[in-house]
């Protein structure tokens, strides 16, 4: 298995947060965990992500345990529900950032940058500011500036939860794309039901900081815990009375 | 008519704000002045001759500069520091508070209380004694004054930095330094002028042998005559007038 996470541990204070967590995800494929706020999904990121360190329980990726690695050294990227960018940059240099980072020649970043810009529409922006950029338009420079380092995992932190409902669909759209096109191994965490369905190539809920896999989308839609039914159920009785109104 | 109406109160501010200078600025020029005149009768630059005969006034204007620039440095490089470290701190709210603390001794009291340790350290009656003992007050200034600066946006940035391969340091030079470029400005400008109008600080631990320009030209003011007040005044107001001049993109940004 490509990333394993066993009984994770981890507890703020006396406020316990995550109970024996564990989970399994095969690369290339996105993993969508469905959860309420407060259920402890931003926590399980960052524990993954090295941010912060578990009480106890061991994460591996490819087999090795990456428990005491920096988060700089385990090239797992972060994605915030903010886009983050820093404001004291251009789009270019946002980009192109992780790069700089790791001093690769000023040539090699220059045509990867115009690449990935290219490939994610910005090309035309190169030379904004944050500020001068729109919500959807700042989340795709934030997707650039991860996707050119070249992760080995992405965690995305509800990214699209501030964009309104069109830009929020062109976004997933988007997202999926280049999840195929760059083979991408991403855990995405939502409270939204429609879209953890969209996004996810596999399905899972998280409450009381615990997490419930699925082993396929159709067990996640039948399971009355989800809340899918539910949903069904409302627009279904919706139909219904507006097609007795119409009557 | 509307029009002119509505700028009244800007002018009225603009006015009140600006008075004090314009006022100095006339009295340094006046020369008969009789009761019961409300303006000068007559001008002359008599006033502005003495100031520049002074003996050794250059040599304080460099002295007063090197001072508050040591402290501006010192103090706002300190204060960011620390208050990156209190900011994350379980202890946050108490130490924020004793950050307060050198503010509730007035810098008399203050001087004189640390007057002692520093003659032990032989810091006493030395640029460095000033230095310290202004660097005190201002390093609590800056504490308080990024307080604020290191909110859950920032660190998550921060953390960003970390996930995209940097370190640190990398974190600090590439992305927090250049984002709280503004706000450095700003401190700095604010802990220089806190340095640069002390008189009590400098006059106990610099024992008369650290003559600043606010030392200096209090002398001044103190003999009474009006006129030589009011451009020992000017000459003290114009360095942070300058400083307010250059940093005037950070301090007139919106909050």
């Amino acid at each position: 298995m490509f990333l394993e996470v066993r009984n994770l541990i981890k507890a703020f204070g006396r406020e316990p947060v995550l109970h024996h967590l564990s989970l399994d995800l095969p690369e290339h494929e996105t993993l969508s965990i469905l959860g309420r706020s407060g259920c402890g999904k931003t926590t399980l990121l960052k524990l993954i992500a090295g941010l912060i360190d578990p009480d106890d329980g061991d994460i591996r990726l490819n087999d090795t345990s990456i428990n005491h690695v920096a988060p700089q050294h385990r090239n797992i990227v972060y994605l915030y529900q903010e886009s983050l960018l820093f404001s004291h940059l251009n789009v270019f240099e946002n980009v192109a950032f992780g790069l700089r980072l790791r001093k690769v020649p000023s040539a090699t970043i220059a045509e990867k940058t115009e690449r990935m810009l290219e490939h994610l529409g910005l090309e035309t922006h190169r030379k904004k500011r944050p500020e001068q950029l729109s919500g959807g338009q700042r989340q795709r420079v934030a997707f650039g500036r991860a996707l050119i380092i070249n992760p080995t995992l992405m965690l995305l932190d509800e990214p699209f939860s501030n964009l309104d409902a069109e830009i929020r669909t062109q976004m997933q759209e988007l997202f999926k794309r280049v999840a195929q096109e760059f083979a991408i191994t991403a855990i995405f965490v939502t409270h939204d039901l429609k879209e953890s369905l969209i996004m996810g190539d596999r399905m899972a809920q998280m409450s009381g900081g615990k997490l419930r896999s699925f082993s396929s989308k159709e067990e996640f839609v039948n399971d009355p815990e989800t809340g899918v039914g539910a949903e069904l159920h409302f627009w279904e009785s919706l139909k219904e009375q507006h097609s007795v109104t119409i009557l | 008519m509307n029009r002119a109406l509505h700028r009244i109160p800007f002018v009225f501010v603009a006015l009140c704000c600006l008075f004090p200078i314009l006022f100095l600025v006339l009295q340094s020029a006046a020369g008969r002045w009789d009761y019961p005149h409300v303006l000068p009768q007559s001008f002359n630059a008599n006033s502005w001759r003495v100031i520049f005969s002074a003996a050794h006034l250059g040599q304080s204007l460099l002295l007063s500069l090197g001072i508050s620039s040591a402290v501006g440095v010192c103090a706002t490089a300190g204060g960011f520091l620390t208050s990156k470290y209190i900011a994350s701190h379980r202890h946050r709210r108490t130490l924020l508070y004793l950050a307060y603390v050198p503010f509730v001794m007035s810098p008399v009291i203050f001087g004189v209380c640390i007057l002692f340790l520093f003659i032990k350290l032989r810091i006493a009656d030395h640029f460095l004694g000033v230095v310290v003992g202004q660097g005190i007050i201002a390093y609590g200034f800056a504490i308080i004054f990024f307080a604020r600066f290191w909110n859950a946006q920032l660190r998550a940035t921060e953390d960003l930095v970390y996930t995209l391969g940097g370190n640190s340091w990398d974190a600090f030079r590439r992305v927090l330094v250049p984002i709280a470029r503004g706000t450095l400005l700003v401190c700095f400008c604010q802990t220089f002028l806190i340095s640069w109008f002390d008189y009590a600080l400098a006059l106990i631990l610099g024992g008369g042998k650290i003559p600043t320009l606010t030392i200096r030209l209090f002398g001044f003011i103190t003999e009474a005559n009006m006129q030589l007040a009011a451009v020992s005044g000017l000459f003290l107001i114009l360095p942070p007038i300058a400083l307010f001049w250059l940093n005037r993109k950070f301090l007139l940004k919106p909050v």
